[in-house]
């Protein structure tokens, strides 16, 4: 009788206990939901890929041209003219507006005009409501067309961006991320950020040199719009503008080849901080891995938010040491980089430094459970309804994805790959991509903390840059 | 703010079109017997939505000594509830009345002075109850919940007016959303709170102590502040949040995270029926209570002002120049937007024409129409970095000779014009984000009680004439109301 109560008292509280884990178990759908990706028009204009989304939601477009370009595929003598050239593009004026009349412009209709330069391509964009495209694609083409370049304008520039290179040691973690890319990849020059000497040093001339040898049509990857037209209205408005653009271009150099070799090392640079910022790891790999979803799907274990990932559940949840801790692992048409990336007050910076190792060396040798997998596959999948949330951001996604050779419908694919991924293959990736061995460190923090980061191996000093 | 009246303006202002105006129809508004209001909005194609939960409750209910109690209750928000996050909370509620016991007597003895030899074995009595709690917990499991069910934008944020807590998820998560919203409004855990603090502590190294920038804003708040709770970091002082406990954390929460003071959103593409049947079942739920507004007493402007002070760092110098600025709502609030976007919103703004590009000071300039709050009395503030060779003080003599300009000539038609503009273009921009329009609806609905106060700003609007912006600048821009605060560089 006394067992059978016993018995009676001991399900009732394990079904206590359960009860919410059922509960919320019965409102979690076991389903994710499908990916439809809209219908993207993409047709041929004069030798340039348009890609077209209808949205009639409200009255307002975005169109954005991609060109050939970026940081690093800029001649490395002439470090930062892409980014130069373009905010002088943007400000300085065309032959049929004035500085000041391109603004007044754009700033009475309220619309956008804007040029970015990333690693290996730059875009240019427009954001405007429909009444006024035809303004502002004339604003829009006639900057890219026939920029002046006014000299003041030019200084302008180069005062904003030397401001902003005196700006770049205010805050450790900036420090620590940047400094830890120009020694990961060797002081390279093309991984380095641009000096004051190279602001100073660039002309006018240059600057004009280089838009004239690089943008023009034959340097277009492609164009995406979305907005309130349909395709044969946005050609209408579209093909004035590229018929009358007739230039010759270059095409930038490709991307300079990395060498993926790296020798572990830390360093240490001083600087009167009460909280370090530390950034550990190595080389990456490329986008073009067919190991790739097993890579992502194990950073997104490790580290790949703060919640939910072991860096975080350990240095932050447990130990309570960090706010923030995170893992990254680049996937690009070059080798990139994988770091950890943590901030920590400065008496705690060896503590942290180790966990970090210890958590990254269990992962490496195979610490990776099957609820880990499942729980880094869900969070994934059923994030990417998100990528068709914003039609611009579907448009532009698609010409991304385009430009990079990924096949038609990748999204499905991708969600498929991941879905068919499986643990072996994910212990596979972290034990060949994951190396704590092989670590290059960078700490930035107060003198004192050094001395804590002696018991992990040499540290050497590594001078500020103040550039 | 400054955004949010603008997209106010812009919804009044419009040229008819069907989708902006179909949007003051789109909103159904549910007010539950428990004073809990929630607004819908069906839009959009994807099946996802987006929840954005106001709570009325910010630094200003602070009680005195426990600066940061707000954010960090946000923090124990993540923490689970007695129903998630727990494996056992019957076994767990005994652990934790244990550890919040000695929590709350070793606060109590450090701020009595108590030495270290005297605290620290009672820390490493807590720190042994901590771990048997932990083996008790699933840790993060309400974060993990949202995680794995794709929530993306999950976040909370504190403010000193508003803590607000937003997720967007795929449509058929709307009721686990629910569930899992309305239980941690009502069954939340203070759980790993002691440990929890160091986290606070980092973020505060993090967001502060170690930027330029937000130790010159902390330093403006306590310049420009007196009375006002508003003169307290959102984050707290350390001293405060070393010695936060857990009587005045759930105090805090009982007083203040009461339907009454929240405003839920939810805008995606779901049902309408039934998402209103979700929230009445769930939210429905929770207890009312009667609200306990708190009692400010205003700033004494005029005597001591104009106010100047400066702190030191090895960093660019930079500075705010602000003046004192009634709360919301107020008749002047749009003037003031309008002041904000002719002195400083583009290359066309009169500071950006003189500063940046005739008299080369700045790179740029900001202004700021209501910081760092609206719900109480705040400021009108600008802020600037000056370039070598010139001075922070030498940047803002230049802006006050704008300021003399702007109160005595009539800004321009064309200057009105733009403004105008900006507010319709900015408002259906706003329009287009589920997550955006969310937050603005339940902004204004908590601000104002009535989201619809919108719909009333319309002819305040077009009514605005230059003689008002010059009223507005001669009433607020002046010496008794004005503070100046530099970040200056020290000596090498």
């Amino acid at each position: 009788m006394k067992s059978s109560l016993l018995a009676v008292v001991i399900l009732f509280f394990l079904s206590s206990c359960n009860a919410q884990a059922v509960a919320i178990k019965k409102l979690e759908p076991s389903t994710t939901p499908d990916l439809v990706e809209p219908s993207i028009q993409i047709v041929d204009m004069q030798g340039i890929k348009l890609y077209h989304l209808a949205d009639h939601d409200l009255p307002l477009v975005q169109m954005s041209l991609i060109f050939k370009g970026g940081h690093l595929r800029e001649p490395i003598d002439q470090k930062g003219i892409n980014q130069f050239m373009t905010l002088v593009m943007r400000t300085g004026g065309t032959q049929k507006y004035t500085p000041e009349k391109f603004d007044a412009q754009l700033e009475l209709l309220s619309a956008e005009v804007s040029i970015s330069v990333s690693s290996d391509r730059t875009m240019a964009t427009i954001k405007c409501m429909k009444k006024d495209a035809a303004t502002v694609l004339d604003l829009f083409f006639s900057m890219l067309k026939e920029p002046v370049f006014q000299d003041e304008k030019v200084e302008l520039i180069r005062t904003q961006l030397l401001e902003e290179v005196r700006s770049r040691n205010e805050r450790p973690l900036n420090i620590a991320n940047r400094e830890f890319t120009q020694q990961l990849y060797n002081g390279s020059d093309y991984f380095r950020m641009v000096s004051s000497d190279e602001i100073l040093g660039m002309t006018r001339d240059e600057l004009v040199n280089h838009h004239r040898q690089y943008i023009g049509p034959g340097n277009i990857i492609s164009v995406g719009f979305a907005g309130d037209f349909e395709l044969d209205e946005l050609q209408g408005l579209l093909k004035p503008h590229f018929e009358t653009w007739k230039v010759d271009v270059v095409e930038p150099e490709p991307v300079v080849k990395i060498e993926k070799e790296w020798e572990p090392s830390i360093h240490f640079i001083a600087k009167d901080f009460n909280q370090s910022a530390i950034v550990m790891g190595h080389f990456s790999d490329t986008r073009y891995n067919p190991e790739k979803y097993a890579i992502i799907l194990a950073n997104q274990i490790l580290g790949g938010a703060t919640f939910g990932a072991k860096l975080g559940n350990r240095i932050r949840a447990e130990l309570g040491l960090v706010y923030s801790v995170v893992s990254a692992f680049d996937l690009e048409s070059w080798y990139g980089r994988f770091r950890m990336v943590a901030s920590t007050k400065a008496e705690s910076t060896s503590e942290v430094f180790e966990e970090m190792k210890k958590i990254l060396t269990t992962f490496s040798k195979g610490g990776i459970s099957e609820s880990e997998l499942q729980f880094a596959k869900n969070l994934i999948l059923n994030e990417l309804i998100f990528q068709y949330e914003d039609p611009f951001e579907i448009v532009v996604n698609r010409m991304i994805y385009d430009y990079y050779g990924y096949p038609p419908g990748y999204l499905s694919l991708f969600q498929k790959a991941i879905k068919q991924t499986t643990l072996r293959q994910v212990r596979a990736a972290a034990k060949k991509y994951f190396l704590p061995h092989r670590l290059k460190v960078m700490v930035v923090g107060s003198s004192d903390v050094k001395e804590q980061l002696e018991a992990f191996g040499e540290v050497q000093d590594w001078p500020l840059d103040d550039f | 703010m400054k955004k949010i009246l603008l997209f106010i303006l812009v919804l009044l202002s419009l040229p008819a079109h069907a989708d902006v105006e179909q949007l003051a129809e789109k909103v159904r508004k549910i007010v539950l017997d428990n004073g809990f209001t929630c607004l819908l909005v069906k839009r959009g194609e994807a099946p996802i939505f987006s929840a954005y939960l106001r709570v009325k409750v910010g630094n200003i209910e602070e009680p005195e000594g426990a600066t940061g109690l707000a954010h960090f209750f946000e923090h124990m928000a993540f923490k689970g509830t007695s129903n998630i996050g727990v494996k056992n909370y019957k076994a767990e509620k005994k652990v934790l009345d244990k550890i919040h016991t000695l929590g709350s007597r070793i606060v109590q003895m450090q701020k009595d002075g108590a030495s270290e030899e005297e605290l620290e074995p009672l820390r490493q009595k807590l720190l042994t109850l901590e771990e048997a709690d932990k083996k008790l917990v699933v840790p993060n499991e309400f974060i993990n919940i949202y995680q794995r069910n794709g929530g993306t934008d999950m976040n909370a944020t504190t403010g000193n007016d508003f803590t607000s807590y937003f997720v967007s998820l795929p449509a058929n998560r709307l009721e686990l959303w629910a569930y899992m919203e309305s239980d941690r409004l009502m069954n939340t855990v203070m759980r790993e709170f002691y440990s929890e603090k160091d986290v606070v502590a980092e973020e505060r190294r993090m967001r502060t102590d170690n930027d330029p920038d937000g130790r010159l804003y902390e330093f403006l708040m306590k310049t420009a502040f007196e009375n006002s709770p508003y003169k307290n970091p959102v984050v707290g002082w350390p001293e405060d949040i070393k010695n936060f406990n857990v009587e005045e954390a759930r105090a805090f929460h009982s007083n203040y995270y009461i339907p009454s003071r929240m405003v839920l959103a939810v805008v995606g593409n779901f049902d309408l029926d039934e998402a209103e049947n979700v929230v009445k079942k769930y939210f429905g739920q929770l207890p009312a209570k009667p609200d306990k507004p708190i009692e400010v007493q205003p700033e004494n402007l005029g005597t001591g002002y104009p106010k100047v002070g400066a702190i030191q760092g090895t960093e660019e110098p930079r500075f705010y120049l602000s003046y004192h600025r009634p709360a919301h709502p107020h008749p002047d609030d749009e003037v003031l937007d309008v002041l904000q976007n002719i002195l400083c919103e583009g290359r066309t703004s009169r500071l950006y024409k003189k500063l940046v590009l005739e008299k080369k000071m700045v790179s740029s300039i900001d202004c700021y129409a209501s910081i760092p709050g609206s719900r109480l009395d705040g400021l009108f503030s600008f802020y600037a970095k000056p370039l070598p060779p010139y001075t922070s003080q030498q940047v803002e003599a230049e802006i006050l000779k704008e300021i003399t300009l702007v109160k005595n000539t009539r800004v321009t038609p064309t200057e009105l014009e733009k403004v105008k503009n900006t507010i319709k273009a900015s408002t259906m921009w706003t329009l287009k984000s589920n997550m955006g329009l969310a937050s603005l609806l339940t902004f204004f609905e908590s601000l104002t009680g009535n989201w619809q106060y919108i719909l009333s700003l319309e002819e305040r609007v077009d009514a605005i004439s230059t003689d008002d912006i010059q009223r507005v600048a001669k009433t607020y821009f002046v010496p008794s109301r004005q503070v100046s605060t530099y970040l200056d560089k020290e000596e090498k």
